[in-house]
């Protein structure tokens, strides 16, 4: 692949249960504290612990859509915040080319329906839910919303969603097809995906350790970040300038396994080629990677591996251990804290970590908040399906 | 910058392959089954269009297809007939990537997992059958088979989800990110959607959907796969024609700007209320087909459009259209025999839901 051009980021919007917006997700990273718990959100029969977002975080009163999923009603908040973070307001994207491409999971599945022989008896009850599962994803919302005229696309490539979407949608801004692109990813925590991670046996009883010689799996999370991605003339008229820059993206697959990540490697080393070539970057020119890192045996073994082998010194953390695995959303809101941590010029502690584990190379996380140098760092996700994401992401000219 | 069709790949209720694809164009036959859901007020029939998987024991072994279920294995299908239309299938594809879209995802899996977590008194969830839930499992199978390890995706919004897909297959291409895209889309009947069927259409059901305002023959629910193998044209003649262009917006807000000199393959298959409002949009006298008369209602009907247009470039002949409630408008001039394509392209349109719109555009 060649090097391409970087597309600018205005605005980010992120809400997780770390924060409800950006600022405070990202200051509550550095305090190294953690709140895990069963869900509250849903009844079940299962204790293990989540990160859900507890507040009644949705505003109604901003929005004209209301009978919408909650993964909808998260991206929605994110989208809102990044909107106004990019100094733009609705009329602006009224006024433009402005496309939509959000990675979800549960945005794309009908449920906390039942839908037994029990349930085909009332006509009236039933139409309703059905029509919502079709035409309620995250991106149909924020088109509606926001009255989006250009192209629509709803990434559902488990938990790489998020940061493919973001890759995909660069690619939109730099053919020319968009003058702006909401994007990112959302999903919300729902009893499905709840059960079906137990069922996998890859959910830990206590706060996940990512990296950590005695880790058991992961915890899942929930939430939203959404970026908006701009067109280099819309970039020239923005007075403060953009607040960062999308400067490769890759991604390839195992072609390993549905939910085992392959043992070499190849599919993630693939994906990082990828998003080194299109940047031009190379792994001295990386000031950190925000690692994937999701607290499972297989997964934490094999990044820690290609890392070592590809970044030798480069540090590298994963932020699970504060919000869960956020799943659909994972790659966008591991993106947005990849940019903040750069403005900051610090990266948090790796929650969690406190054991090398001898089966890894002698690469291990960072233990404790840490000042970086440099302006450009990898974020990177990998996913079922044996998806591999990778984004290089940099600071722009404007810094909040 | 051209995108060539290298090889079709399609099933559905019209039979297995291109080339009953084709047939079926000519002799207007399709069968449909009747389905029978029950509820505790009795047995309800619903008619439906359904894929036979049979032909993919001709390309995977037994033991790899234990635990895949109807709707991986129509995808699966369709890209393997793809693959072998195209000459593929056991040659060195080079870099290739993966795109597969889906309106509903995998219904009847997902939709036993849930009513077991759901309604069980103990939560109750299937490893294999969460995982096979997951959107992208589909594209996971299809990799592993073909032991492919190019960028793979998966995209899901209902009635866009193919133009979306072939969006980005056009933008891999054009970037050179690699050298073919395997892309294309699958959709399964479930008796939840044939219950929705019942709910629309039913005579019984006054105050529902669209009873009285749509042919629910028209609409009869469709499943089944379409698979494309796309690269960029070359000096190699392309018999199918090359994609020309892929476009995407919302026709309420900012109307549609079509291509020229095109025959509109219409995705009027009764399941979106703005299937009435193609008359507005379509150029007057304009050349215009349906064909979900042979494929049915489902959210990726456009891509057996497309097959249908690339059958057509082949040929040289536009196929006569099937009948729709739509065509009641004396603007739209419908194709009711076969016609000499000429020099004419050919536009799969499809209006959604919100206003969205899609449409593809080939040409010879």
């Amino acid at each position: 692949m060649k090097p391409v051009a970087p597309v600018a980021i205005a605005g980010i919007g992120c809400i997780c249960s770390a924060g409800l917006v950006l600022k405070e997700c990202t200051d509550f990273l550095y305090k190294g504290k953690r709140n895990p718990a069963p869900p509250v959100n849903f009844s079940t029969k299962l204790t293990f612990p989540v990160f859900e977002v507890l507040e009644d975080f949705f505003q109604s009163s901003l929005f004209k859509e209301q009978n919408i999923l909650r993964t909808c009603k998260l991206a929605l908040t994110a989208t809102l915040e990044a909107i106004s973070d990019a100094g733009f307001d609705r009329k602006t994207l009224e006024t433009k080319r402005v496309g939509a491409c959000i990675g979800t999971n549960v945005g794309c599945s009908m449920h906390n329906e039942s839908f037994s022989n029990d349930g085909m008896e009332d006509k009236t009850s039933f139409i309703t839910p059905v029509n919502r599962f079709l035409f309620s994803n995250p991106t149909s919302s924020i088109a509606s919303e926001f009255k989006i005229t250009g192209p629509l696309q709803t990434v559902v490539n488990a938990c790489s969603s998020g940061s493919d979407a973001l890759g995909l949608s660069a690619s939109w801004i730099r053919s020319g097809i968009c003058d702006i692109v909401i994007t990112g990813g959302a999903d919300e925590m729902y009893q499905i995906t709840y059960t079906g991670f137990k069922s996998l046996l890859i959910n830990d009883d206590s706060p996940c350790k990512p990296f950590d010689l005695n880790r058991n799996g992961l915890n899942l999370g929930e939430g939203a970040a959404i970026f908006i991605l701009v067109s280099e003339e819309i970039e020239k008229e923005m007075k403060k300038g953009p607040r960062a820059y999308i400067l490769g993206y890759g991604s390839a697959t195992d072609a390993f396994h549905h939910t085992k990540t392959r043992p070499d490697g190849k599919g993630l080393k693939l994906a990082i080629e990828e998003a080194m070539e299109t940047s031009d970057t190379t792994p001295s020119d990386i000031a950190f990677i925000n690692a994937h890192g999701t607290g499972t045996l297989d997964n934490d073994l094999v990044e820690s591996r290609v890392l070592y082998e590809m970044f030798p010194g480069v540090p590298f953390f994963s932020t699970k251990g504060y919000t869960g695995h956020t799943l659909g959303a994972a790659g966008a809101i591991e993106a947005a804290f990849t940019i903040t941590c750069l403005e900051k010029g610090r990266v948090p502690a790796s929650v969690g970590f406190t054991t090398p584990d001898p089966e890894m190379p002698p690469a291990y996380p960072v233990k404790q908040n840490s000042t970086i140098n440099g302006n450009k760092a990898l974020s990177e996700t990998l996913a079922f399906g044996g998806n591999n994401s990778v984004l290089i992401l940099s600071t722009g000219e404007h810094q909040p | 910058m051209k995108i060539s069709i290298k090889g079709i790949g399609v099933l559905g209720g019209f039979g297995c392959g291109i080339g009953d694809l084709n047939k079926a164009l000519i002799t207007g036959k399709r069968s449909s089954s009747t389905m029978v859901i029950k509820t505790t007020g009795g047995d309800i029939e619903v008619p439906a269009f359904l894929a036979n998987t049979d032909r993919l024991k001709s390309f995977v072994n037994k033991r790899d297809l234990r635990r895949i279920d109807h709707y991986i294995r129509m995808a699966i299908l369709g890209c393997f007939l793809a693959l072998e239309d195209a000459d593929m299938l056991h040659a060195n594809r080079g870099k290739m990537g993966i795109i597969i879209a889906t309106g509903y995802g995998s219904t009847c899996n997902t939709f036993d997992l849930q009513n077991s977590v759901i309604t069980e008194a103990a939560p109750f969830c299937s490893p294999i059958q969460f995982s096979n839930s997951v959107h992208n499992a589909a594209a996971t199978y299809i990799s592993i088979l073909l032991k492919e390890v190019g960028p793979n995706l998966s995209v899901s919004h209902y009635d866009m989800s193919i133009t979306s897909a072939f969006l980005s297959a056009y933008q891999w291409l054009q970037e050179e990110r690699v050298e073919s895209v395997l892309v294309g889309s699958v959709d399964e009947y479930s008796k939840i959607l044939g219950y929705f069927w019942h709910c629309l259409y039913n005579k019984g059901n006054k105050k529902e959907g669209f009873v009285g305002k749509m042919n629910p023959e028209h609409a009869i629910i469709g499943e089944g796969a379409n698979f494309f193998v796309l690269a960029r044209e070359n000096e190699t003649a392309s018999p199918y024609g090359f994609i020309e262009d892929v476009k995407m917006g919302n026709f309420k807000r900012r109307g549609i700007n079509l291509p020229e000199n095109a025959a509109f393959f219409l995705g009027a298959d009764g399941y979106s209320e703005c299937d009435e409002q193609y008359a507005e949009y379509i150029p007057e006298k304009a050349l215009v087909a349906s064909y979900s008369h042979l494929y049915g209602g489902l959210p990726v009907g456009t891509g057996f459009d497309i097959a249908i247009a690339a059958l057509s470039n082949k040929s040289g002949t536009i196929f006569k259209s099937g009948d729709s409630s739509i065509f009641n408008s004396n603007r739209l001039n419908v194709i009711r025999h076969n016609e000499n394509l000429g020099s004419r392209r050919i536009c799969c349109l499809k209006l959604g839901a919100g206003g969205s719109y899609g449409w593809i555009s080939l040409n010879q």
